[in-house]
């Protein structure tokens, strides 16, 4: 009997190392472009030709775009202590897999190179991040223990055109783009854009309409919309209300309008759209307490308050944040 | 049109033989095309499949067939109803299924089983079961692979 149940193993054995050979890896792809960032790249060891896909430019690509705007995003908090020399980069996301409870979930991100580190600013562009460092710049792939440091910065003399420095910035498909308010007689809220190819600055159309509903002192702050387009989060002194705008093409489109009461004592940094539950994402500081909490708000007028520090610390910055397979320019595979 | 051309007859791997309504079996683009080609009879041979397959195939495609204005059903029900089709599907079953839907090209079905399968495997050792794939690295390439991924969001 067990002798049967033996050979009726081997042969499922042998049954399914013959399906293997016949699962043809256009269908791993298919799979794989369905498995988070995160995962993915735990499965490079799984053999030769999975590594051989997923290092693929082509693969890599796909992947990106089939998940940004999906759920996995981050919020990422450089978070520098008083009592330290060092920054603590932490990635924040809203675990919306329990519906019913969405949970904060905090991991620190710690590149190998840098023991002691001091970043000043984080930035994220495409799957990629820049932190701004005392010693210089660094690009850098957390998930592929990729990084390049540069010191080549351009510092551009003509960013003078802001009244002071930029709100708000980020960075879409390679383009840089600044949110504040610039003096053309007057102060006037505008967004400007880099163009790389033309080496100049080059204003963002904003209707007038637009542009005179904001006034000194509301919070504004860029985002990025389904990887692909630019969108805008307006905070009214007035009224409270956020207004969640998106452009497409030429047009400006009011996607959704929230109320959160407790954000007026809030000083807000960093924003995003998740798609699958259709909620905004707000990542704040108190302007007195200095707490730092997350809050998650939709349509229907109900917000989710999720304290992640509760203590004052000196300074405190973030971008959102989209795992990738991107190879960092310059670096090998 | 006559009863007889509404209907369609699918013959599995195992010769087994289904009868289904032609607007249920055409939202495979394999048998759409063999029928624009009237290459084939009402009886369509499909050598990739067996029967048990097959059937759960025709299942799916009659719960998302939109047959004579009968196509009703919300989609947010449609939606859990795709939820409990593959739920309880064991592994070679899952895997049996995106081979069918990937022959019979039918993109939805291939979607919601691919992503079923993403949504269950996690490790690499589960995708090693479920492919049942051989390690082919060098114990080397295998540790050098390791370290990279120690650093991946490690405290």
């Amino acid at each position: 009997m067990q002798d049967q149940d033996k050979n009726q193993s081997m042969a499922q054995v042998r049954k399914r190392k013959r399906m293997a050979m016949e699962f043809p890896i256009d269908l791993v792809e298919e799979i794989l472009l369905r498995v988070p960032a995160q995962s993915v790249v735990r499965l490079r060891s799984t053999c030769k030709p999975w590594k051989t896909l997923i290092v693929d430019h082509r693969f890599v690509n796909k992947h990106f775009w089939r998940w940004r705007g999906k759920e996995q995003q981050f919020m990422l908090v450089n978070d520098t202590l008083p009592s330290s020399s060092g920054s603590k980069i932490s990635c924040v996301d809203i675990v919306f897999s329990e519906l019913k409870n969405p949970c904060l979930n905090a991991e620190v991100v710690k590149p190998i190179s840098l023991w002691y580190l001091l970043v000043y600013n984080v930035y994220h562009c495409d799957g990629l991040l820049l932190w701004v460092m005392g010693a210089g710049l660094l690009v850098l792939n957390p998930l592929l223990k990729k990084e390049d440091g540069s010191n080549k910065a351009a510092v551009d003399e003509n960013f003078d055109g802001f009244f002071s420095l930029p709100l708000s910035n980020v960075c879409l498909k390679g383009t840089p783009y600044w949110l504040g308010f610039i003096k053309r007689g007057s102060t006037i809220f505008s967004i400007q854009s880099f163009n790389f190819l033309k080496e100049r600055f080059e204003p963002v159309f904003l209707p007038s309409s637009f542009i005179e509903s904001i006034r000194w002192g509301d919070f504004l702050s860029l985002g990025i919309f389904r990887g692909d387009h630019l969108s805008l989060l307006h905070q009214s002194k007035l009224t409270r209300k956020i207004h969640f705008w998106v452009k497409e093409k030429q047009h400006w489109n009011m996607l959704m309008t929230v109320v959160i009461p407790e954000l007026t004592m809030f000083r807000i940094y960093s924003s995003y759209f998740d798609e699958n539950n259709g909620k905004l994402v707000i990542c704040g500081r108190h302007y007195e307490t200095g707490s730092v909490s997350i809050f998650t708000a939709g349509e229907s007028e109900e917000f989710q308050k999720f304290e992640y520090r509760p203590w004052m610390s000196r300074t405190i910055g973030g971008c959102y944040y989209v795992p990738s397979l991107l190879q960092v320019p310059g670096t090998s595979r | 049109m006559s009863k007889s051309e509404k209907k369609i007859v699918l013959k599995s791997l195992d010769n087994e033989a289904f009868e289904v309504e032609k607007a249920v079996a055409l939202q495979s683009q394999t048998i759409w095309v063999m029928c624009e080609d009237k290459c084939v009879g009402n009886e369509i041979p499909l050598e990739n499949v067996t029967g048990q397959i097959l059937a759960k195939v025709i299942d799916y495609c009659k719960k998302h067939a939109v047959v004579d204005g009968d196509g009703d059903e919300s989609s947010e029900e449609l939606k859990n109803w795709d939820t409990e089709f593959t739920k309880n599907m064991d592994q070679s079953t899952l895997f049996n299924m995106i081979l069918a839907a990937n022959y019979l090209n039918i993109k939805s079905l291939l979607n919601l089983t691919c992503q079923a399968v993403a949504d269950k495997t996690k490790t690499i050792d589960e995708f090693h079961t479920f492919l049942n794939i051989e390690n082919n690295f060098t114990p080397e390439e295998e540790a050098q692979i390791c370290q990279e991924n120690l650093w991946a969001f490690d405290d």
